[in-house]
C-alpha cells in the first residue's frame, strides 16, 4: 500500500512555494551548471520549476524533499535540449563578466561552475551532489547509477575539474 | 547510520572547492528564479494549466481531420445508403479513438514500473518518446489505411460497382489531399520523435557507460 502524501493538509501551491524557499539553492546551482546564457536560464528553469510541479503529487514523502528535487530537477537538465546554441564556453571564459556574475561572488565559484560547465551533463551532476555534501550512497540513490560507478566517475570527473581550474589560473 | 569519511564522498568538505562552493552566495544571475515563491508557485500553475490545454488541443486536432474524412465519406453516398455509411463512419472515428486510449493507457501503465532516479526518469521519457514516435511512424497503418479499407469494403458491400459515382470522385478529390497531408505531418513529427528518442537513447548510454 502506498504511503500518505507527507502534507495532507497543504494545497500543491503551498508546498511548492516551501520547496521555492528551502530548497531555491538547488535549482540555482542546477542552472548556473548547465548554462551561462539569460534566455537559457529561464528556459532551463521553466522546464525544472514545472517538472516540479507535475511531480509533486507523486512525492510520498519516502526520501527527503532534497532528494526529490534533486532527482526531477536534475533529469530535467540532463536532458533539457536548449532552444538556441548558446556559444560554448570554456573554464577561461569566466574572466569576461558572465550573466551570472556579481561583484561579491568569488572568482573561485565562478570558475568552478566554469569548469563544471566542461564536463559531461551527467559528471556535471556526479560533482555537483558531491560538492553538496552527499555521500556515494546517496548520490546513487538520486542518479540510480551503483555506488562503485558513482565512486569512479566521481573520482575521474573530480580530476578532470581540478584539472580544468589548474588550467584557468 | 555509517560515518562520514572522506573516502565515501567525492570531495573532503575541507577542500577548498568544497569549501567555496559550501559557501557561494546567489548571484544576481539568478533572476531567472524570483524571489517571490508564491508568484512562483502561481506561475508553474499557470504555465502548467496552459500546457495541459495546449496538449488538449493538440489531441483534439487529431480527432478533428478524422471526423471531417468521415464527414465526407458519409456524404459522398447516395441517399439511401447515408445511414448505414454514417454509422460506419463513426464506427471508424471511434475505433481510432480507441486505439489511442488503449494504447496511452498500456503505456501508462508501464510506465509505474519504473522509479524515481535520474536513470530511471531518462529511461521513462526514452520509452515515452518510443511510443509517440511508433505511433506517428505507423500512423498510416492504423489510421489511415483502415479509412481506405472501410471506404472499399464499404462500397463493395453496397452491391453498386466501384468507383462509379460522381461522388466518389468529390470524396478522393477532398479527402485525398487532407489524408496526404496529415500522413506528411504525422510522419515528420514522428521523425522529430525519434531524433529525440536518438539523442535520449546517447543519454542513457553515457549513463551505463561503465568506468
Amino acid at each position: 500500500m502506498s504511503r500518505p502524501a507527507p502534507y495532507p493538509d497543504r494545497d500543491d501551491r503551498e508546498v511548492f512555494a516551501g520547496w521555492m524557499v528551502d530548497h531555491r539553492g538547488i535549482l540555482v546551482k542546477i542552472v548556473r551548471s548547465f548554462t551561462t546564457d539569460p534566455v537559457d536560464a529561464d528556459d532551463l528553469t521553466q522546464d525544472i520549476t514545472l517538472a516540479l510541479w507535475r511531480s509533486i503529487r507523486s512525492f510520498r514523502g519516502e526520501s527527503k524533499a532534497s532528494t526529490w528535487i534533486w532527482r526531477i530537477a536534475l533529469n530535467e537538465a540532463i536532458s533539457w535540449k536548449r532552444a538556441a546554441k548558446a556559444p560554448h564556453l570554456d573554464v577561461d571564459d569566466v574572466a569576461e563578466p558572465s550573466a551570472h556574475s556579481r561583484a561579491d561572488d568569488s572568482l573561485l565559484v565562478d570558475r568552478i561552475y566554469a569548469a563544471i560547465r566542461t564536463l559531461k551533463p551527467i559528471d556535471r551532476s556526479l560533482i555537483m551532489l558531491s560538492l553538496d555534501g552527499h555521500r556515494y550512497a546517496e548520490i546513487a540513490e538520486i542518479t540510480g547509477l551503483t555506488e562503485t560507478n558513482v565512486g569512479a566517475r566521481l573520482s575521474r570527473a573530480r580530476t578532470r575539474l581540478t584539472e580544468q581550474l589548474e588550467e584557468a589560473r | 547510520m555509517t560515518s562520514q569519511t572522506p573516502s565515501d564522498r567525492g570531495f573532503d568538505p575541507t577542500d577548498p572547492i568544497a569549501e567555496a562552493w559550501a559557501n557561494q552566495g546567489e548571484p544576481d544571475g539568478a533572476s531567472f528564479l524570483p524571489m517571490d515563491s508564491g508568484a512562483v508557485a502561481d506561475a508553474v500553475a499557470d504555465a502548467h494549466a496552459k500546457d495541459r490545454r495546449r496538449l488538449l488541443w493538440l489531441n483534439a486536432r487529431e480527432v478533428i481531420p478524422s471526423i471531417f474524412v468521415a464527414g465526407v465519406f458519409a456524404s459522398a453516398v447516395p441517399d439511401s445508403a447515408r445511414p448505414p455509411a454514417t454509422l460506419a463512419a463513426a464506427a471508424l472515428v471511434l475505433a481510432v479513438g480507441c486505439f489511442l486510449a488503449i494504447s496511452s493507457v498500456r503505456h501508462h501503465r508501464a510506465d509505474l514500473r519504473w522509479g524515481t532516479a535520474v536513470r530511471d526518469q531518462l529511461a521513462r521519457r526514452l520509452a515515452q518518446t518510443n511510443h509517440r514516435a511508433t505511433l506517428y511512424r505507423t500512423v498510416g497503418w492504423w489510421y489511415f489505411l483502415p479509412f481506405i479499407v472501410a471506404i472499399v469494403l464499404f462500397q463493395v458491400g453496397t452491391g453498386e460497382e466501384l468507383w462509379v459515382f460522381p461522388e466518389d470522385l468529390i470524396f478522393v478529390g477532398v479527402a485525398g489531399p487532407v489524408i496526404a497531408v496529415l500522413y506528411w505531418v504525422n510522419r515528420r513529427i514522428g521523425r522529430t520523435y525519434s531524433a529525440e528518442a536518438r539523442r535520449i537513447e546517447s543519454l542513457l548510454a553515457e549513463f551505463d557507460q561503465t568506468i
